[in-house]
C-alpha cells in the first residue's frame, strides 16, 4: 500500500514538475520526428532499391547475345533490402553499404553506404528512435529521478515519512515505480505508434517479434538507468552530488566507453585497407589457376591432367569446351582464395565484435544498442548474412555461365560462342530473404544476455542500497 | 499513553539523554522545555524509533517502540518544526497521501473537512502547498492527526517561527486535540506557550529531566525563574 501510494505521489509530482514535463514532451516530439523521418527515409530507400534491383535485372536479361563469360565480367548487383525495423534502429546499415557488385573472378566489398550522402535530409534522418533511446532518454530519466530520495532528505520529508511508518525500502521501491510510470508514459505511445506503423505497412507478421524484442531491450535499458538513478539518489548526500555522479555515469556509458572501445578494438584488431587486402589476394591468386591465362604453370598442369584423364592430346578433342572448364576451375580456386581472405576480415570483425560485447559489461548503452541492432536486423551479423547470400549467388551464377560455355561451346560452336537473351533471362535471380528467426547468429544473444544482466544487477544494487540506508 | 523509563542515549562521548523518566497521560499536553542540545529532540526521536536507546524503554500505549515500531507509529502523528509537505500537491492531496500511508482512504470532502477542522481556510485546501505559510503547513499536520485519529502527538518545536496569531491558533488546535483524548508531547522553547497550553511542563538540561511542574500551579514569571535557574545551574 505504502509503495503504491509513494509511486503514485512520485508520478503526480513529476508530471506537475515543469522541467520534467517539458523535457518529457520534448522527448515525445523528438520521437515523433524520428519516426516520421525514419518512415520517409525507409520508403524512399525501399523504392530506390526496388527500382535499382529491377533495372539491374533488366540490364542482365537484355544484355543481348554475348559469350557467357563476358556476361560474368559484365556483372550484376545484389541489393540489401532495408528492414522495416530500421525505421527505429538503422544500426550499421548506413555505413556498411547497401549493394554488392557481383562479377566473375572477384568477390567485392559492399559499396554505396548511405553515410556517403551528405545532404541535410540524410543528416536529419540520423535522429533515430534508437539514438534518442540510447542517449537522450537516459538524460531525461536522470533529470526526472536524481532528486527522488535526496529531495526527501533535504526537505525533512524522509524523516517525516519514517515517522509515518514508511521504511527506506518502501520509499525506494515507490520512487522507482513512480519513475517507471513516467518512463512508460512516454514509451507506451511510442510502442503503440510503432505497432500501428507495422500494421499499416503489412510488416506486422514478419517484424512483430523483432519489434517486441526491441521494445523489451529498451525497456530493460531504461530500467537499468532508472534503478541506478534511484540508487545514486538514495546514497548521495545532496541533490547536487547525485546529479554530478549520474551525469558522470551517463558520459562514461554513452560517450567514453564506446569511444574508448572503438579505438582499442581497431588498435588490437586492425582491419587492412582495401588496397592491402586486394594485394594479398593477388599474391595468393598467383599460386593457382588463372582462368584467363592458359600458359601459366598451373593452367598447363591442369590442362595436361584433363587431357590425360580423357586420353586425348588436344583440348579440341575433348567432348566439352575446355576453356569453360578452366574458367570454372579458376573460379573455384579464386573462391577459395577470396573465402580465405574474407574469412580473415570476418574474423577481425568478429574479434572486434567480441570486444564490444565484453565491453557491454562496462556500458549498458553498448549492450542495449547491440541488442537493439541485432533484433532489428541492422547489425554486422545481419549484414554478413546478406554478404554470404550474395556471394553464394555470385558463385552459382558464374558456375551457371561457365557450365553453359563448357557444355555448349563445343565443335563448330566453339569459336565465337554466344548465349542469347533467353539464356540470360532464365539465369537465377538474386532474392534476399532474411532468416525467419529474430537472431541470425547465436553470438547476437550475448549483448542481450548482458542487457538482462545489467537489469538484474541494477535491481540488486537498488536492493542493497535500500538495506544499507535502512540500517542507518 | 507515552511512557519513557530510564531512557539513555549517547552520540559518541556526548550523552544526549540520561536516565529519562517521563509519562504523558491521555488528554494531557506535556511541554518539554530546554535549551538547544538539552535532549528534547532525541527524546522525541526515541519515541519515533529514529534513534535506538542504549538503555531504558520508550512505550506508546503500552507498546515498546523498538519492539513494535510500525504499531506504535500507527498510533501517533509527528509534527516537526518545519513540516515537510509536497509543494506540487495541494493540501487535500498531501493529506490524502499521508493518510494513504496508514491505509486510510480519504475522499476529497473528508480531506477538506479535516483540513477545515484544523483551521485551514476552505479556499486554501485545493491550492498547492508550495504557496502555504508555515502556520498553514502546521495545520495540515494537525489535520493529519485528526484524520488518523492519532492517540499521540509528538511535536518538535512546532510554533517556532510562527507569528503570534498563528501560534495562538495552533495552541487552540492542540487544546482541541487534548480534549479529544490525545496525549501530546511538545518540545518547545516557548515558555509562554508552554504555560498557556500545557498541562504538565518538564525541564530538561544536559540530557536529564531536571524538573517537572503542573502548568496550572505556576505563573509565567515563576516558570521563567525556575527555567533560568535550571539553565544556569
Amino acid at each position: 500500500m505504502n509503495i503504491y501510494s509513494i509511486a503514485r505521489n512520485q508520478l503526480t509530482q513529476l508530471v506537475r514538475d515543469k522541467v520534467v514535463a517539458s523535457l518529457g514532451l520534448l522527448i515525445l516530439l523528438l520521437l515523433g520526428i524520428s519516426i516520421i523521418t525514419g518512415i520517409s527515409y525507409y520508403s524512399e530507400i525501399t523504392e530506390q532499391h526496388q527500382e535499382a534491383e529491377e533495372l539491374a535485372r533488366l540490364q542482365w536479361e537484355k544484355q543481348g547475345d554475348k559469350n557467357p563469360h563476358s556476361a560474368a565480367h559484365y556483372g550484376t548487383f545484389a541489393f540489401k533490402p532495408v528492414t522495416v525495423l530500421s525505421v527505429f534502429e538503422p544500426g550499421v546499415d548506413r555505413y556498411t553499404g547497401v549493394s554488392i557488385f557481383l562479377e566473375g573472378h572477384r568477390q567485392n566489398f559492399a559499396a554505396y553506404s548511405l553515410a556517403e550522402d551528405k545532404d541535410s535530409s540524410r543528416r536529419f534522418a540520423e535522429l533515430t528512435s534508437a539514438f534518442i533511446f540510447a542517449y537522450l532518454f537516459p538524460l531525461f530519466i536522470i533529470l526526472a529521478g536524481y532528486r527522488s530520495i535526496t529531495a526527501e532528505k533535504e526537505s525533512g520529508m524522509y524523516r517525516f515519512l519514517k515517522s509515518q511508518g514508511v521504511s527506506t525500502g518502501q520509499l525506494i521501491a515507490g520512487k522507482s515505480l513512480g519513475l517507471w510510470a513516467v518512463i512508460l508514459l512516454i514509451y507506451i505511445p511510442f510502442l503503440v505508434i510503432g505497432l500501428i506503423f507495422l500494421f499499416i505497412t503489412g510488416a506486422i507478421g514478419d517484424s512483430l517479434a523483432g519489434f517486441l524484442f526491441m521494445g523489451i531491450v529498451w525497456l530493460l535499458y531504461f530500467g537499468v538507468v532508472a534503478h541506478i538513478t534511484i540508487t545514486v539518489s538514495a546514497l548521495a548526500n545532496s541533490s547536487g552530488s547525485s546529479m554530478v555522479v549520474l551525469l558522470s555515469l551517463w558520459i562514461l556509458s554513452t560517450l567514453l566507453v564506446p569511444r574508448l572501445i572503438t579505438n582499442v578494438a581497431s588498435g588490437i584488431h586492425p582491419v587492412p585497407n582495401t588496397s592491402e587486402f586486394y594485394q594479398a589476394v593477388r599474391t595468393d591468386l598467383l599460386e593457382g589457376i588463372d582462368g584467363h591465362n592458359p600458359y601459366s604453370e598451373h593452367s598447363v598442369a591442369f590442362r595436361d591432367s584433363v587431357l590425360a584423364a580423357h586420353r586425348v592430346d588436344d583440348v579440341a578433342d575433348l567432348p566439352f569446351n575446355f576453356r569453360g572448364m578452366m574458367l570454372q576451375e579458376g573460379e573455384e580456386f579464386e573462391k577459395k582464395i577470396y573465402d580465405h581472405h574474407f574469412a580473415k576480415i570476418d574474423e577481425i570483425h568478429r574479434a572486434q565484435n567480441r570486444l564490444f560485447s565484453i565491453s557491454s559489461f562496462l556500458s549498458p548503452t553498448i549492450a542495449a544498442r547491440m541488442s537493439s541492432m541485432a533484433v532489428a536486423g541492422t547489425d554486422m551479423h545481419a549484414f554478413n548474412h546478406f554478404s554470404a547470400e550474395a556471394e553464394a549467388y555470385r558463385i552459382e551464377l558464374v558456375r551457371e555461365l561457365n557450365m553453359d560455355l563448357k557444355i555448349n561451346a563445343v565443335g563448330d560452336r566453339a569459336v565465337g560462342y554466344t548465349a542469347g537473351a533467353d539464356f540470360f533471362a532464365q539465369n537465377i535471380a538474386f532474392t534476399y530473404e532474411r532468416p525467419e528467426s529474430v537472431f541470425v547468429s547465436s553470438t547476437q544473444l550475448m549483448p542481450l544476455f548482458i542487457t538482462l544482466l545489467w537489469f538484474v544487477a541494477s535491481i540488486l544494487i537498488l536492493t542493497v542500497a535500500a538495506h544499507k540506508k535502512e540500517e542507518i | 499513553m507515552i511512557d519513557i523509563k530510564n531512557l539513555t542515549k549517547s552520540f559518541g562521548n556526548t550523552v544526549a539523554v540520561k536516565n529519562l523518566n517521563l509519562y504523558v497521560a491521555k488528554g494531557e499536553i506535556y511541554c518539554l522545555l530546554g535549551a538547544n542540545g538539552a535532549g528534547k529532540t532525541t527524546t522525541i526521536n526515541s519515541l519515533l524509533n529514529l534513534v535506538l536507546p542504549e538503555d531504558g524503554t520508550a512505550k506508546i500505549d503500552g507498546l515498546i517502540v523498538t519492539d513494535e515500531p510500525l504499531n506504535t507509529k500507527e498510533k501517533l502523528t509527528y509534527i516537526p518544526e518545519n513540516l515537510a509537505l509536497y509543494p506540487a500537491l495541494s493540501g487535500v492531496e498531501n493529506l490524502q497521501f499521508f493518510c494513504g500511508l496508514s491505509g486510510i482512504k480519504l475522499s476529497d470532502s473528508n480531506a477538506v473537512s479535516n483540513l477545515k477542522a484544523a483551521g485551514l481556510q476552505e479556499d486554501a485546501t485545493h491550492k498547492r502547498v508550495g504557496g502555504y505559510s508555515k502556520g498553514m503547513r502546521q495545520k495540515v499536520g494537525i489535520a493529519l492527526a485528526i484524520a488518523r485519529s492519532s492517540e499521540v502527538l509528538l511535536l518538535d518545536e512546532p510554533t517556532s517561527g510562527l507569528d503570534p496569531a498563528a501560534s495562538s491558533d495552533f495552541a487552540t488546535l492542540l487544546t482541541e486535540m487534548k480534549e479529544r483524548g490525545a496525549a501530546v508531547l511538545m518540545a518547545t522553547h516557548d515558555l509562554f506557550r508552554a504555560k498557556e497550553t500545557g498541562t504538565k511542563i518538564g525541564i530538561m538540561n544536559r540530557g536529564s529531566l531536571v524538573d517537572e511542574l503542573n502548568a496550572a500551579d505556576v505563573t509565567h514569571s515563576d516558570l521563567e525563574k525556575i527555567y533560568l535557574n535550571h539553565m544556569r545551574a
